[in-house]
């Protein structure tokens, strides 16, 4: 009899055609017993990971693989922290059209950047979009941090671009909130510093001056630069 | 009064509003019947009819904003 540790090594990994038989004596003589190296490594294999493959079975990043040991950098000084598309405003008076909650966001030495296009749909008069904060989804009692350029006639399609900083003391920074401009850099009246409310509910509003004109928010874009 | 109505207590040269004190700078602007901005040294605050002042409730802006200046 020979011992399997008697065995002549085989110098190369087991192949999936590889044979292993074994003859086990019976009371009729020996009955022979085989098995595969496939069958070997898929034993062997059951409940293990799959070899990863960048791009196979695992994804990428920007077309970088995530294979390998180390940290990855992902850069967190930007991130878009609200959306707001196609919205539709009616009625007279100032409306609150959208709200986002926007407290988890709120950090120190940071800037927030809400990016507004809106157009006239039904027009005869002014249509004035506006941004607030608050500690609830309602415009009453709301902070204004910024007016927006109005734009009057049919089909005129506007964008605006509205900065506020916030600072290690939880306060926010608004240039002239109450002047409507396209170009905000060129303030001439003074901004306000506000306490940021807790919880900070940003707040989109809009004010048609003839109650039966229509105005659309196309998109906005709240961007934390932090 | 409503219980969910948001209430302002007046003071000397302002208001107190969810027990922050706010002072005024400057002349309200009014929007419509309901709708004014308050200008204040805590930012411009969105005030309308549906709010009250020192209890009291008011169905035009004007009459609000004359309980809300009036020290």
């Amino acid at each position: 009899m020979i011992k399997i540790s008697e065995l002549t090594p085989k110098s190369a990994p087991l192949a999936d055609t590889d044979l292993l038989e074994i003859a086990e004596e019976t009371m009729s003589g020996f009955e022979s017993k085989s098995i595969t190296g496939h069958e070997i490594l898929a034993t062997a294999r059951t409940g293990m990971q799959t070899e990863l493959v960048s791009g196979t079975n695992i994804k990428t990043i920007n077309g970088g693989s995530l294979l390998g040991s180390g940290d990855l950098s992902v850069n967190t000084g930007v991130s878009l922290i609200a959306k707001k598309t196609m919205v539709t405003h009616t009625g007279s008076g100032i409306v609150l059209i959208a709200s986002e909650d926007i407290s988890s966001h709120i950090v120190a030495n940071s800037m927030i950047q809400v990016t507004e296009m809106y157009r006239k749909t039904v027009a005869t008069q002014n249509y004035t979009p506006r941004l607030y904060v608050n500690t609830s989804a309602t415009l009453t009692g709301a902070t204004l941090i910024a007016t927006l350029g109005s734009i009057a006639s049919l089909n005129l399609i506007n964008d605006n671009i509205a900065n506020f900083a916030i600072d290690a003391s939880g306060n926010l920074y608004a240039p002239s909130p109450t002047l409507a401009s396209n170009t905000r850099y060129l303030n001439t009246l003074a901004g306000s510093v506000i306490t940021i409310p807790s919880p900070c509910f940003l707040i989109w509003a809009g004010q048609l001056t003839n109650g039966t004109d229509t105005a659309v928010m196309l998109n906005s874009n709240v961007i934390k630069y932090a | 009064m409503s219980l969910n109505m948001l209430n302002l207590i007046t003071i000397n040269g302002g208001f107190i509003m969810r027990e922050s004190e706010y002072y005024f700078e400057g002349e309200a602007e009014i929007f419509d019947e309901t709708q004014a901005h308050v200008p204040t040294d805590n930012g411009v605050i969105f005030c309308d009819t549906s709010m009250s002042v020192n209890e009291k409730t008011f169905e035009n802006i004007n009459d609000f904003l004359n309980e809300l200046y009036e020290q």
